[in-house]
């Protein structure tokens, strides 16, 4: 394989690899590559060919070469020139020639090969189009032979662009004065830049980085003709990709190594062309999509689905991914190493490969066609075979039949609203209990690309980071705070219908003759008055469900307790619990944080009357005590007449994502253990003697307490 | 008759005070109790009116309330007025006999209209107790001998064959039969009759 250029522009790895997989058959022979890079255009000197053309005869006498391939005009011009003298008889291949610069080189019928389309016509009639009202074009070409000879092939194109646009070339000009002439650009003009390898003085360039510092000092619309520039700040144009012309060169290399002759080839007469568009490019001017031709295709259109959903992932997973340092490691990494798209790609399957390795599934879901790709890793989460085929079918048979409904229904609902989604269900796989899997699905017109992951294992222990911890309590204060409800209703309704009746009241007593005003006032005051309560209740309950991080105050628990009972009041009368409390008096004072330990208490309870839901009202008792425990400790303890806890249970009870409830989510338990050792204390749990369980909170007292 | 009072009932103070206010500007006599407990002990099943009752409250809840009178005997028209709008007490509620089950805050037009709806229901049953009473006492009135005519004239028997059970002449059995008619108020076998329907059970109470 011979490039004429050298091998650091993105495009060789592109061309590269495609043409070496499209040769290698999997069953056949092992086929050798070799390499050259002919480097013409930073070694322009005279002589130079002649001192390739030396070494390269030396290099290969005596070699046997099936088929040699060219990359660009200057390695087909180099080879036909001297191929007599390097390696007779072999037959080429060209590629990313196009059809002039063939019908210059006028080759011969064993030198076979798609040319490519490298007409910019297309690409500055776009470049026209995309915004209303641009007028000019700026041309900025290098001074490599490759460059020069673009420069030629645009100054014959200008003539047939329409009239009334204003073309400037920027041909030959150094890089800073040209960066310099471009960041001065009005905004009624675009900016076209073909190959550029060399500048004015000398420097030579990787063309893709060159055009990647031109987009970034150009305040308006960089346009080009290869599809490595996209992604570095163009906004696209008329183009072939690298890929697609790897993969031509390749069959035809193919058919050549097995013993087809080069005459009776047949293969398309060009390469083909698409309209590329950089969709964030597209969203930084403003261009309106509509504009674009039937046919375009968008790159970048989304954010990658990583990017979207990586902070979320790593929120829910917790500590127990450990190698989330390593998807961590890899995003850095490859946000500062935005280079060649190939590049882009390798790094997305090394990806790939750690979400595999941290237990985290990835699958793709066509809509229309009903067919979901899994990574091992989602099959397996799933219970799915290996090869089995999975459609959404399949994927509804996996999750636990009580998870069935809600995991259906968010899924169709999502997708009908074309909204990403996250879900949780049980999964039973076979020979093994039931495990927790979360998944996220990112939502498009036609198709879902998705993430599962396994939450069983997750300990509570190990909830180090603090914003973990708060997103978690977050969540586990929306679910009390809907198991409140009626709380909260019968709160907030005593002063509310107070207001309503007392406002009702004054109004007839206006009416009447004669004016009571003295009851009047009275109203005004009563309405006042329930109006504070009301503000206070909601005051209370925002302050008991507000994020906050650990606020340390020395707290009175008594009155914790006593403030956690008076808002579920009403919730235990409705559900017929005879609450008794026994709260110890002149007990020290407890460094901690109100909400949070009034979290704990409420969760406690709650689980106490939950128990106690299938016990006739006789037999629903709630007690809560607060009592010393030993040397400089204080208990708080909850206790019921229910269900009590099963053994099996017992030892799992604090294990986050571990419930016993149908409907629950398993996390008020661990996030309560967590906040009291948080607190320095423990919190324990065990059977009564008789019917039901007792929680009991243990805290430390504060220094210089009483004793 | 006196006037009927509303019964307030609630564990709120400002509730109860503000549900007199409006009651009472809307012309209504009203009587307060913070709680079941202090109302039964007041309670006076002769006093027309009807009960406004909170559902959740200490000690006493509304539904039990509800229950306790009714056990004793009385059938006060109750309308529920709570916080919480929870189905199976609604249902509880009104199969036990309420009047209307309203949820807080209500509008004053709400309130009042099943006031209204509560006291003329009491009205009606008050105008029907006082008539079975005063048909009781009036049956009560009867001599044995006459009770034994009255159960015989409204199967249908003539006189004639009324004596002939009873062992007596026709004419005292006329006598009997006229008296009967007299203390009970009817002018006819018909109405006799349906005045014994009405009793009912009760009939068969009195005698013998």
């Amino acid at each position: 394989m011979v490039y004429g250029e050298s091998r650091l522009h993105p495009a060789v790895t592109l061309v590269d690899e495609n043409l070496r997989t499209t040769v290698q058959d999997a069953a056949g022979p092992p086929i050798e590559f070799l390499t050259e890079f002919l480097d013409v255009g930073r070694f322009p000197e005279a002589g130079y060919e002649a001192l390739l053309t030396g070494f390269l005869r030396g290099k290969y006498q005596g070699r046997h070469i099936d088929v040699m391939v060219t990359f660009g005009p200057t390695a087909l011009k180099f080879l036909l020139c001297h191929r007599g003298e390097i390696l007779p008889g072999t037959p080429m291949v060209h590629a990313v020639a196009n059809s002039t610069q063939l019908k210059a080189l006028a080759p011969p019928p064993d030198v076979v090969g798609v040319p490519i389309d490298t007409n910019p016509l297309p690409t500055l009639e776009l470049a026209l189009r995309l915004r209303p009202g641009t007028r000019r074009l700026v041309l900025a070409t290098g001074t490599s032979a490759w460059d020069r000879e673009w420069e030629q092939q645009l100054r014959e194109a200008i003539p047939r662009l329409p009239g009334g646009v204003h073309v400037e070339f920027l041909a030959g000009l150094p890089m800073e004065p040209l960066l310099e002439k471009l960041r001065g650009l009005s905004d009624d003009t675009a900016v076209f830049v073909p190959t550029f390898f060399r500048d004015g003085d000398g420097r030579s360039f990787v063309s893709s980085e060159a055009v990647a510092r031109m987009a970034a000092a150009s305040p308006v619309p960089v346009y080009g003709p290869y599809n490595t520039y996209i992604g570095k700040g163009i906004v696209g144009g008329y183009m072939p990709t690298f890929e697609d012309i790897g993969q031509q060169a390749g069959r035809i290399v193919r058919r050549l190594l097995d013993g087809e002759p080069p005459e009776a080839l047949s293969f398309p007469s060009v390469q083909r062309n698409d309209y590329r568009l950089d969709w964030r490019q597209l969203r930084r001017f403003g261009i309106d999509e509509a504009r674009l031709p039937e046919g375009s295709i968008f790159q970048f259109r989304t954010p990658t689905f990583w990017e979207a959903y990586l902070e979320r992932i790593l929120a829910v997973i917790a500590v127990g991914v450990l190698q989330a340092g390593l998807i961590a490691a890899l995003l850095i990494e490859r946000r500062s190493r935005r280079r060649a798209s190939a590049e882009l790609r390798e790094s997305e399957r090394r990806m790939n490969l750690a979400a595999d390795a941290t237990g985290v599934g990835l699958w793709f879901w066509d809509i229309v066609r009903d067919d979901i790709q899994a990574t091992p890793k989602a099959r397996e989460l799933h219970g799915v075979g290996e090869t089995e085929p999975v459609n959404f079918n399949r994927f509804l048979g996996t999750p636990h039949p009580a998870d069935l409904e809600p995991t259906r229904t968010a899924i169709e609902t999502a997708v009908a609203r074309q909204e990403d989604y996250e879900i949780q269900y049980r999964v039973s796989r076979p020979g093994d209990e039931l495990r927790w899997i979360v998944t996220l699905g990112q939502v498009e017109p036609g198709s879902v690309l998705g993430v599962s992951f396994d939450v069983t294992a997750r300990k509570s222990a190990e909830f180090a980071a603090e914003r973990h911890r708060a997103e978690l309590l977050r969540v586990t204060r929306a679910g009390l705070l809907g198991q409140l409800s009626g709380a909260i209703a019968h709160e907030l309704n005593q002063p509310l219908t107070a207001i309503l009746a007392n406002a009702q009241a004054a109004q007839r007593l206006l009416g009447r003759e004669p004016l009571d005003l003295e009851e009047i006032r009275d109203v005004f005051k009563d309405i006042i008055e329930q109006d504070q309560r009301a503000v206070e209740v909601i005051r209370r309950l925002r302050a008991l469900f507000r994020e906050g991080s650990l606020q340390r105050q020395a707290l009175d628990l008594n009155e914790v307790v006593r403030e956690v009972l008076r808002l579920v009041h009403s919730d235990l009368l409705t559900r017929h619990v005879a609450v008794s409390v026994d709260l110890a008096d002149g007990l020290p004072k407890v460094p901690g944080d109100r909400v949070q330990l009034q979290q704990v208490l409420l969760n406690l309870i709650v689980n106490a009357c939950e128990s106690m839901d299938a016990h006739p009202p006789d037999r629903c008792a709630l007690t809560v005590r607060s009592l010393r425990q030993g040397a400089g400790e204080i208990a708080v303890e909850v206790a019921d007449s229910g269900r009590g806890i099963a053994s099996p249970a017992m030892g799992r009870l604090f294990e986050p994502f571990f419930t016993t409830k149908p409907q629950g989510m398993g996390m008020g338990l661990a996030i309560s253990r967590f906040i009291v050792e948080a607190h320095g204390g423990r919190l324990v749990a065990s059977n009564n003697e008789g019917p039901g369980a007792r929680f009991r909170i243990v805290l430390p007292a504060g220094e210089g307490a009483e004793p | 008759m006196t006037e009927p009072t509303v019964f307030l009932i609630d564990d709120d103070p400002a509730v109860l005070k503000a549900l007199s206010r409006l009651l009472r500007s809307a012309g209504h006599a009203v009587e307060s109790f913070e709680g079941g407990e202090a109302f039964l002990r007041a309670y006076n099943p002769e006093r027309p009116g009807c009960l406004l009752l909170d559902l959740a409250m200490p000690g006493l809840n509304g539904l039990e309330l509800q229950r306790r009178l009714a056990e004793a005997g009385g059938a006060p028209a109750i309308v529920f007025l709570t916080a919480q709008g929870d189905i199976p007490a609604s249902v509880r509620a009104m199969k036990a006999g309420a009047v209307d089950f309203l949820t807080k805050p209500a509008a004053d037009e709400t309130l009042l209209e099943a006031l209204r709806a509560a006291l003329a229901r009491d009205e009606a049953n008050r105008r029907t107790r006082h008539e079975l009473a005063g048909l009781r006492a009036r049956l009560a009135s009867l001599t044995p001998r006459e009770r034994e005519v009255l159960e015989l004239v409204v199967t249908g028997k003539l006189n004639k064959q009324i004596a002939a059970e009873l062992g007596t002449a026709e004419k005292t059995i006329k006598i009997h039969r006229a008296r009967v008619m007299a203390k009970l108020g009817a002018g006819s076998v018909a109405e006799l009759a349906r005045l014994i329907e009405r009793l009912g059970p009760d009939l068969h109470a009195h005698s013998g």
